[in-house]
């Protein structure tokens, strides 16, 4: 607009030789004292602020883009390998599991996953699905990983810690794209768009990957086929829109659409026992979500949200539980007559409904409080895995959280959640830390905090169920699981000290921490016999009260420019004895037996180490290894061996990205080999080999 | 007892002969403000205040550039021109001296070469409204003595003088060109400095536009140094600037020495200053950030050792 006026004058100064006519001229062209006297709108609101490492309540890790390309990661589970003490492992090469403090079984139920601030944790079965997410990893702005419970600020569920994934805004301007190929049948495509405007900007990034999964241990699985290849689909738009000076309107949208591969076995009539029947799941994810914010002075932020996430997933086969002869999987004595092939369905359709407001107000230079109201609606229907067909389930919740600074050195953050969770029991979840900066760059923390982890619907609601054919007058069925119900919430209290140092002026840092953490009234299994089936249903109950303890650190060194060390390690120690005694003396000696696992679920040690260094003209290296030590689910009937791994990338940049001095037009290719070390590696999974994986990556800025 | 009384005595004779040397050179002022925004009327109250705390003796005849005073009987002997409007309104009038005020130097330079009527420069005068580069660079330094690569963003159209740099310091200036390719210089600029330095550049600095450097200099940790309170309270790091208050006080001073030489000094920088610092943007970059007061002390004390 001035730029248009400048002209105009120009021209007018041109035609007309009055200078009266075109006083303008010079008015635009000398900086005015307007410039000096310009309002501005507070940008960097109390809410936008990011509490340093130095002064969170909790442990904090922080992922940015440029550690995640470093990995060479394509998934977005693998970079949570560089969280001291976290496990990842893959079920199989569509499903990986990523847990904080070890693994209990395949499912993560005690961590909270957020992206924006949106819950992907799925209420189902606890647990999130990092394949179809309808988010790119390209696209993720940084991470931030609370270790240690965190109600007051991230919401029930975060037990043991919490993810919260932050995506790009959309400060595209120039369109990108991305192809990989490689071993295992990587094909990713990726493109991103977006502008950057006066008053609203956007981004979309459209995407699809995909591969064949990995490769049947033949030592275990004999000749069976392991059909885990997978391919999503997705979009995912961010618009920003400001009103004005004090409002902004934040739209994100998402969808995918994912298949993947199941199963083991061909079905065959002449077969018996088969579960397992290779086929396809396909699953459909969308989110929406609103966000406003509006700042009422630098000091008072209010910030009202809302989203939604759906997700539609349909697995079906064709199973023959049991048909004509005796099968391991089945009860001896229940070998069927009828050979028969019945329908199993896995079908779930999920909504989430979520409402918040949340104001930050520093009620003081040195007192920042942060608090709000929320609600959520669970509703599922999912007739095949739960006793209703239709499950609905509401929770209620209000949280402070009062960062004080009480002397330039000391600071305290206290907190609480209260909750009315979807079983109507009201719980609340405190916190406090107290940090004491030693000196500026040295810090001591202290804390304590309680979270609770609801039960989720399988627990509680759980019914799998299949009809089978009769044998004379009795109607057997294949009844997997038969909840009882009645679960309370777990509970989590966590105590911790530690240390935050920055070592240079060029930002090394030096985090330590030593944990102690319980919780009580685990969630487990729980047999309950059922004449009819031809396998015990299992229920959920409180079984064990566990604890944890351990150190961990992170050392993210500085070595020059472009030139970065992040080293991770965790030591952790777990066990666990049973919350409860059965009248029934083989359920007591399970419990026993499985308390006394409990300690096999952690491994003792876990380390992680990234380097990436820029070479001068634009190559860069990242170096990524992984280490964890034996580790075994309590459902798991051998450990998973000690496991290294090696990532490495190299890149070669040219054009606007090599210089940083050119316009624009830029890009890069990438080279990466995944697990260089072996092509044999085993993790959560005996039964799928992960071998060595190279892909290429070529992205082009235009 | 004796020796207070003489002294009391004394000092009320001299205050009673300034006054009526005052008052025998009454000054006539003409105070012409650009318009009628707070700016402008901050300072005009700043400077009557600051007129009576000195106890001079001036006749004040405020008006707007855009709305002129009638011309009355009274014969003017200064005006002060408040802002580059009100100084090139003034600059119709050759005969007066004149003072301008609260305007950066660039813009009363340009007014001048480009005007008409050529006056004697004796006749004609200026406070700037910005800060001389060596301060801005020293404040730099000594505030943020681990960030020595300044960045600087301008657009074609600005007229900017590259400053000297104190030693350890160096400067990484981009021109932008259009919007489009704002974010783009702005992307590179943070991946290669330590501080973002503010310009008066309103096509980089609208005020959309600073959002978005905001958010991204803050997502880069490269803080931003801004020229004017309004910056540190949107966000960023620090600023250093002079008061409409601060300039009022400067203008007294000049004015009551034009009372009794006649004469108007060189145009110059204005003498005090404000830092300003957001002490929870510092905390949250990890910046061990100084308090203003300290600042300045230590910018005394290296100005000292100079």
């Amino acid at each position: 607009m001035l730029k248009a006026k400048k002209l105009l004058c120009r021209l007018c100064a041109a035609v007309s030789s009055t200078v009266m006519a075109c006083v303008n001229v010079w008015a635009a062209d000398y900086p005015s004292e307007q410039d000096y006297f310009q309002e501005l709108p507070v940008v960097l609101s109390a809410s936008r602020l990011s509490q340093p490492i130095s002064e969170t309540p909790n442990a904090m890790t922080v992922i940015d883009r440029d550690m995640i390309t470093a990995t060479g990661a394509r998934n977005i589970a693998d970079v949570f390998k560089l969280v001291p003490g976290m496990y990842v492992g893959y079920e199989n090469g569509h499903s990986p599991i990523v847990s904080y403090r070890g693994i209990t079984d395949g499912y993560a139920r005690r961590m909270q996953v957020l992206v924006d601030g949106r819950s992907i944790y799925l209420p189902l079965y606890g647990q999130v699905d990092w394949t179809e997410l309808p988010l790119d990893i390209g696209d993720i702005e940084r991470i931030e990983v609370v270790r240690g419970p965190s109600a007051a600020s991230h919401g029930s569920n975060s037990v043991q810690g919490v993810i919260n994934i932050l995506t790009r805004r959309p400060d595209i301007f120039r369109t990108q794209v991305s192809a990989r190929l490689g071993e295992a049948g990587v094909a990713d495509v990726s493109a991103r768009l977006g502008s950057v405007g006066e008053n609203w900007d956007y981004r979309v990034t459209l995407a699809s990957r995909g591969d064949t999964g990995f490769d049947p241990n033949v030592a275990i699985t004999a000749n069976l086929p392991l059909n885990d290849n997978s391919r999503a689909q997705l979009i995912n738009t961010q618009i920003s829109y400001r009103p004005t000076g004090t409002d902004t309107l934040d739209v994100r949208l998402g969808y995918s659409n994912a298949s993947r591969g199941l199963g083991d076995q061909f079905p065959s009539p002449s077969t018996s026992g088969i579960f397992a029947t290779l086929r396809d799941q396909k699953v459909s994810s969308d989110f929406e979500q609103l966000s406003w914010l509006r700042t009422l002075g630098g000091d008072n932020d209010l910030q009202l949200s809302y989203y939604h996430i759906g997700r539609n997933s349909k697995d079906e086969r064709y199973s023959m539980p049991c048909v004509s002869i005796v099968h391991a999987s089945c009860s001896a004595a229940l070998t069927l007559a009828a050979p028969g092939s019945y329908l199993v369905a896995d079908n779930a359709v999920i909504h989430r409904h979520d409402v918040e407001l949340q104001q930050t107000l520093n009620i003081a230079h040195d007192n920042r409080v942060v608090w709000g109201i929320g609600a959520r609606q669970d509703a599922v229907d999912s007739p095949n895995n739960l006793r209703y067909p239709s499950v609905n389930w509401r929770e209620y919740r209000v949280f402070a959280h009062d960062e004080w600074r009480i002397t330039p050195a000391s600071l305290v953050n206290i907190g609480a959640m209260g909750e009315k969770n979807v079983l109507g029991q009201a719980r609340v979840s405190p916190r406090i830390s107290y940090n004491y900066h030693l000196s500026p760059r040295n810090t001591l923390r202290a804390s304590v905090s309680v979270a609770y982890r609801n039960p989720e619907m399988i627990e509680e609601l759980g019914n799998i169920n299949t009809l089978l054919n009769n044998v004379g007058a009795k109607q057997y069925t294949w009844h997997k699981i038969s909840a009882a119900g009645g679960l309370s919430p777990e509970k989590a209290i966590s105590r911790e000290i530690g240390y935050i140092g920055r070592l240079d002026d060029v930002g090394s840092t030096l985090d330590v921490r030593a944990f102690h953490d319980q919780i009580s009234d685990i969630i487990w299994l729980d047999l309950v016999p059922d004449p009819n089936s031809i396998v015990t249903p299992q229920s959920f109950k409180s079984d064990f009260n566990a604890f944890y303890s351990g150190l961990e650190g992170t050392l993210n060194y500085t070595l020059g420019a472009g030139s970065k060390l992040t080293v991770n390690y965790g030591h952790q120690v777990a066990g666990a004895v049973p919350s409860r005694v059965s009248p029934v003396a083989s359920i007591n000696a399970s419990l026993l037996s499985y308390a006394r696992k409990y300690s096999q679920t952690v491994p003792l040690n876990s380390a992680s180490l990234l380097l990436s260094h820029d070479f001068s003209g634009g190559m860069q290296l990242g170096v990524g290894f992984y280490h964890t030590d034996k580790v075994k689910a309590l459902d798991a009937g051998t450990p998973q061996p000690l496991a290294r791994y090696l990532d490495l990338r190299i890149a070669q940049r040219f054009g606007s990205w090599q210089s940083k001095k050119g316009k624009t037009g830029g890009g890069e290719v990438a080279l990466v080999v995944q697990n260089a070390l072996s092509d044999h590696h085993l993790d959560y999974s005996i039964t799928a080999i992960q071998k060595r994986r190279t892909y290429l990556t070529a992205t082009l800025e235009l | 007892m004796f020796r207070q009384f003489a002294i009391r005595l004394l000092s009320s004779a001299v205050a009673l002969l300034l006054t009526t040397l005052v008052q025998a050179g009454t000054l006539n002022v003409s105070l012409v403000l650009s318009d009628n925004t707070p700016p402008y009327r901050q300072f005009s109250a700043a400077f009557n205040k600051a007129l009576a705390a000195n106890n001079a003796d001036v006749t004040v005849i405020e008006s707007q550039a855009d709305a002129p005073p009638t011309s009355g009987s009274t014969k003017i002997d200064l005006i002060i021109a408040v802002g580059a409007k009100a100084t090139e309104f003034a600059l119709t009038d050759s005969s007066t001296p004149q003072l301008s005020v609260m305007i950066p130097r660039t813009a009363y330079e340009t007014l001048h070469e480009t005007s008409s009527a050529k006056r004697s420069a004796k006749a004609a005068s200026a406070i700037y409204l910005d800060q001389p580069w060596d301060r801005q660079m020293h404040f730099i330094q000594v505030a943020l003595p681990k960030h020595s690569i300044v960045g600087m963003l301008y657009s074609p159209d600005t007229h900017i003088v590259l400053p000297r740099l104190p030693r350890g310091m160096s400067l990484n200036v981009k021109s932008v060109s259009a919007t489009e390719s704002l974010f783009a210089a702005l992307e590179n600029i943070l991946a290669s400095s330590d501080v973002l330095l503010v310009i008066p550049d309103s096509e980089i600095y609208s005020s959309s536009n600073v959002r978005n450097i905001l958010l991204a200099s803050y997502r880069q940790k490269v803080p931003l140094v801004g020229i004017s309170q309004a910056y540190v309270n949107a966000g960023a790091l620090c600023a250093i600037f002079s008061a409409p208050e601060q300039l009022a006080a400067q203008v007294v001073e000049t004015i009551i020495s034009f009372a009794s030489g006649g004469k108007l000094p060189e145009p110059q920088y204005p003498a005090s200053f404000s830092i300003g610092v957001n002490q929870q943007v510092a905390r949250s970059l990890g910046i061990e950030m100084a308090s203003p007061d300290a600042i300045r002390e230590r910018m005394n004390k290296v100005e000292m050792g100079r």
